[in-house]
């Protein structure tokens, strides 16, 4: 062992360096290389790189980073930033510092232990530094508090002693906290906050991005400090900390500080970290997370062909059975086909329906969900008809699952709910209350059809849902509100999330927010006697929801949906959801109704593109041809005018569809053919702004004569490619108020 | 004085009358019926969903600030006679033996009945497993008729607004509650209420007249509470023992689920 003393260099306090020296020389490994600056025995810098990255360790005034260089840019992420310390953690006094050197693998590592000079301070805090190939700095941080305990109370006060002291320690990290990229205004902090039911992220504050997640024992995103002008950041992964790195605003992050607490002789591990420079913005760190969620998820259940089938269905309806919609006393049936028919009149149809027999009515005798059942209209057999009629019409069937109908100690669910839908023939369980369920529970319905899909009422934690594949979003004052990200559906896309409003009279957000992620929706209008009624302005938005959704199903469907990518505009959030060939983008617009006054504020270029000459751009929800922009050679997408409502879809497709008006026909012709192709014409409804189907054309071209489309009011008239029912293209042709 | 002693014969003289006339009514085959004399009364409910303990979204059951729905009036109502207990089985089988009534949907019908007959002891068991219209069925049969929610809450709890038909103060040892199943009727004589109508807490709950609908939905209001109570969630709809001035909502749906192991009923007859 060899004692080095550096105290020449360090103005404030007296430090002194124990260098633990292995006979191993660094050099001897792959690229990563160690270097004391000025030399060994009178170290001030450490520098720590390989052939990506160089970390400039300075020692100062405790352990601090000056410069983080990316070796092909030769940028500095930290340029600009006075060194800042790794983390402060401690109590009175000065400390001398220890340094250690290891190597694991193929990585390097250095370990800074800080020693207090003070002897009622009895905390010692490790921190270790560790270098691979990649430019990624392992960083972790252990704390041992080591007063002895006190076996016996001594005579003498132990107040001035080392002896039996718990030790409460203030913990900052100015690294993490204190970075600036360009400037404070320009620097941009991604980190997680709490609510009361669930975990969430943000940017800079919740107020102004919410990233809805899962539950607080589920992996975080890294926190990330980025800086969008710049295009560069560097995010921190924590992979274990017993501290609660969640922040309430950007304000709270900068300045929070954080508090352990140790027994004598107690050992710590306050941090497990990993730190990544990275090019670009806060996706950077969403990549590293999503790609680090799905590699531990067990996708066995979403890997079942049915549930590919279950994905294509995004509009449920809550059914009630005790509602005369669908129970009929006179005839004491279920009116199956004629609900059936009204749902298609009302919301363009169901997917599926969620059958609820059994709450507020159970427990008025000692029969139990599952004998209600058998009470119901025709009983068992009389629900197999009501199954086999939906089924027969492409509708879903789903039964609610009660865990807590427990009266008389009846507990064999898993075996009385596997009975009950053999012989009703269901597709799926929904699960009440719960969001959770167990394997044997799962094995009982497997063995009787193991295509049963599962829905929880509440959002499972990332174990559970491997097994449930499907969950509702109901906590509408948080998860619902415009213009909030639901992060599961971008980082799990194979989960179904259905926005579900119960009692509440404006259901647009929820409409808004299910086509702004791509999620499915729940129709619930009678809400176990409190009805509900979805307006019919909002009937309409379901039904153009439930067009967008449909058409596009080969956008939505993918694994690789990108949440708020990057725009022009502070006010404007704006989704991605790329797949070959096309690429879809909801964007909304927040808070037009806090200046009602202020019209027009949402007019040209919004965002940029990046793809194709030849592609363009139709916002199919307001019906719009999005006008396109070169700047320095870039793609910028405009709006011609401000949308009519908050939301727009905007799909960018390649251009394959030629429209030309030639007197009083439309001449069709698709540029490159597609297989399975067909035209379709739709009107748009000048009062709904709903598109009434009005023709379909076999093939790929044609001559239309306008007088067929039969048009007597101001309108709209969509030109569609189809490949089956996906769109493949779209023009938009305004054909004006009496032109004809 | 003399006008003082005036009253209290006059008093005298219609208590006698009033005891008079239930005598007359016994004798004339009432003998299974109480008198409840005409005379005001303030008549006060709460509503309630029978489950979550009111605290139900339910649009008929509670405001939009969660508060429960409460009526209060004051009635007149013409005297009636009230069957002092619950019909029982051995009643409701000499309905069916004389009237040959069969359901058109059977499903649960006298569900604990076997062999077109009652369980053996059971005879004096209140009838269970019947339909409201099958009760009024009885009812139109035995030439009366179920009771209104203000008769039946006033033979309950007379004149005074007692919250059980004993007084004020719960007493689990007057009435059939939370237990497995329902008792002979007339089982808790210190339960009667101050007309002497037994049972009208606890053993089963009991249809009234009412049969409504909110537009969207079919539903009874029934009173008085059952034997049974499911307790182990608060989404059970609660049972047990049920103040006698709550009116509750009952889900109605397929005849078979509409009968019920908890609910039965008792009939009245106009005093003319």
């Amino acid at each position: 062992m060899n004692y080095i003393r550096l105290s020449k260099n360090l103005p404030v306090l007296s430090v002194i360096f124990f260098t633990f020296l292995f006979s191993l020389s660094v050099r001897g490994f792959a690229a990563v290389s160690l270097n004391y600056l000025p030399d060994k025995a009178n170290v001030k810098n450490i520098v720590l790189e390989n052939d990506v990255v160089r970390y400039t360790i300075l020692f100062d005034k405790g352990v601090e980073l000056t410069s983080v260089v990316e070796k092909t840019t030769g940028t500095d992420f930290l340029a600009g930033n006075p060194p800042l310390m790794f983390c402060t953690i401690g109590r009175m006094g000065s400390y001398l510092y220890s340094v250690e050197e290891n190597k694991t693998g193929e990585k390097v590592s250095l370990s800074v232990t800080q020693h207090p000079r003070y002897g009622a301070n009895t905390l010692v805090v490790t921190q270790t530094f560790s270098l691979g190939a990649g430019p990624e700095l392992d960083w972790k941080i252990e704390a041992l508090n080591t007063s002895p305990p006190v076996e016996k109370e001594p005579l003498y006060p132990l107040k001035w002693t080392s002896i039996g002291k718990t030790v409460t320690s203030w913990i900052t990290f100015p690294l993490m906290q204190k970075m600036v990229l360009g400037s404070e205004s320009e620097t941009h902090c991604l980190f997680p906050g709490q609510g009361s039911y669930f975990y969430y992220f943000c940017i800079d504050s919740p107020e102004t991005s919410f990233m809805y997640w899962t539950d607080k024992d589920d992996p975080r995103m890294p926190i990330d400090i980025f800086s969008s002008r710049l295009e560069r950041g560097i995010y921190f992964q924590i992979n274990k900390s017993k501290l609660d790195f969640s922040f309430s605003d950007k304000n709270d992050f900068r300045t929070k500080a954080f508090s352990i607490t140790q027994k004598p002789g107690e050992q710590t591990e306050i941090l497990d970290c990993r730190i990544v420079p990275h090019q670009g913005d806060w996706h950077a760190a969403f990549a590293a997370f999503k790609k680090h969620v799905r590699s531990g998820f067990d996708f066995t259940y979403y890997q079942r062909p049915i549930q590919q089938d279950y994905r294509r269905r995004p509009v449920g309806h809550f059914t009630f059975l005790y509602d005369l919609e669908i129970y009929d006393p006179e005839t004491n049936r279920f009116r199956i086909d004629e609900f059936l028919d009204e749902g298609e009149l009302n919301f363009g149809g169901y997917d599926f329906l969620l059958l609820w027999h059994n709450y507020p009515r159970l427990g008025i005798d000692q029969r139990d969900q599952f004998d209600v059942l058998e009470s119901l209209p025709g009983g068992l057999e009389g629900l197999r008809k009501l199954v086999d009629r939906a089924h027969a019409r492409g509708v879903k069937v789903f039964f609610s699952y009660n865990p807590w109908d427990i009266m008389r100690g009846r507990r064999d669910h898993a075996r009385q709910c596997a009975r009950a839908l053999k012989a009703i023939g269901g597709d799926g369980l929904y699960l009440d209350t719960m969001k959770e369920t167990d394997i044997t529970f799962r094995e009982a319905l497997d063995a009787v059809n193991p295509d049963i899909i599962y829905m929880t009422e509440n959002r499972p934690n990332l174990q559970t849902a491997a097994m449930i594949t499907g969950s509702w979003q109901e906590r509408a004052p948080t998860s619902n509100k415009m213009p909030t990200v639901d992060l599961l559906r971008f980082v799990i896309p194979e989960h179904i999330v259905y926005n579900t409003l119960r009692a509440i009279r404006n259901r647009e957000d929820l409409i808004y927010n299910a086509l702004f992620n791509g999620n499915g929706i729940f129709i619930w209008e009678d809400n176990f006697g409190d009805i509900a009624l979805v307006p019919p302005h909002e009937r309409v938005l379901i039904h153009r929801y439930n067009r967008i959704i449909r058409e596009n199903r080969d956008a939505f469907l993918t694994d690789n949906p990108i949440p708020l990518v990057a725009d022009f505009r502070d006010d404007l959030y704006v989704n991605a959801f790329p797949t070959t060939g096309k690429c879809v983008y909801p964007a909304y617009q927040d808070d037009r109704e806090k200046a009602p006054w202020e019209s027009k504020r949402l007019i040209g270029p919004f965002m940029e593109v990046e793809h194709p000459d030849n592609w363009h751009y139709v916002d199919v929800w307001n019906h719009r041809a999005i006008p396109l922009k070169k700047e320095n050679g870039k793609t910028q997408l405009l709006f011609p005018e401000e949308p009519t409502g908050p939301l727009s879809c905007i799909v960018g497709m390649p251009e394959n569809l030629k429209v030309e008006q030639e007197g009083e026909a439309l001449r069709i012709t698709v540029i490159k053919p597609v297989e399975n192709a067909s035209i379709q014409l739709n009107t748009v409804n000048n009062l709904t702004w709903m598109e009434e189907e009005v023709l379909k054309l076999e093939g790929t071209s044609g001559i239309v004569q306008i007088a067929r489309l039969n048009l007597d009011s101001p309108y709209l008239v969509l030109v569609k490619l189809m490949q089956g029912d996906v769109l493949r293209d779209e023009v938009v042709l305004d054909l004006g108020w009496k032109k004809l | 004085m003399n006008h003082n002693r005036f009253i209290i014969q006059f008093t005298v003289l219609i208590s006698v009358l009033i005891s008079a006339r239930g005598a007359f009514a016994e004798s004339a085959g009432y003998s299974d019926m109480v008198l409840v004399p005409a005379g005001k009364f303030t008549y006060h409910v709460e509503y309630s969903a029978g489950t979550l303990d009111g605290k139900a979204l339910d649009s008929l059951v509670r405001d939009e600030r969660g508060r429960r729905y409460t009526m209060t009036k004051d009635l007149d109502l013409p005297a009636f006679y009230i069957d002092r207990t619950e019909v029982t089985n051995e009643q409701f089988k000499q309905f069916l033996d004389a009237t040959g009534y069969r359901p058109e949907w059977p499903n649960s019908f006298l569900k604990h009945w076997r062999d077109g007959t009652y369980p053996k002891g059971e005879g004096n068991h209140p009838v269970v497993w019947i339909l409201l219209a099958e009760a009024k069925a009885y009812a139109r049969w035995a030439g009366k008729r179920l009771p209104t929610e203000e008769e039946w809450q006033k033979a309950a709890q007379g004149t005074d607004g007692r919250l059980w038909p004993w007084g004020n103060n719960y007493d689990p040892a007057k009435a059939n509650m939370d237990s497995d199943c329902t008792r002979p009727v007339g089982s808790y004589p210190q339960g009667a209420s101050p007309y002497g109508c037994l049972d009208m807490a606890g053993n089963v709950w009991e249809w009234t007249d009412t049969f409504q609908s909110d537009g969207y939905h079919l539903y009874a209001w029934i009173r008085g509470g059952g034997y049974f109570n499911a307790n182990e969630s608060p989404w059970y709809f609660r049972g047990g023992p049920i103040t006698t001035d709550q009116r509750t909502k009952l889900w109605l749906m397929s005849p078979g689920l509409n009968r019920c192991a908890t609910v039965g009923f008792r009939c009245v007859k106009d005093a003319e």
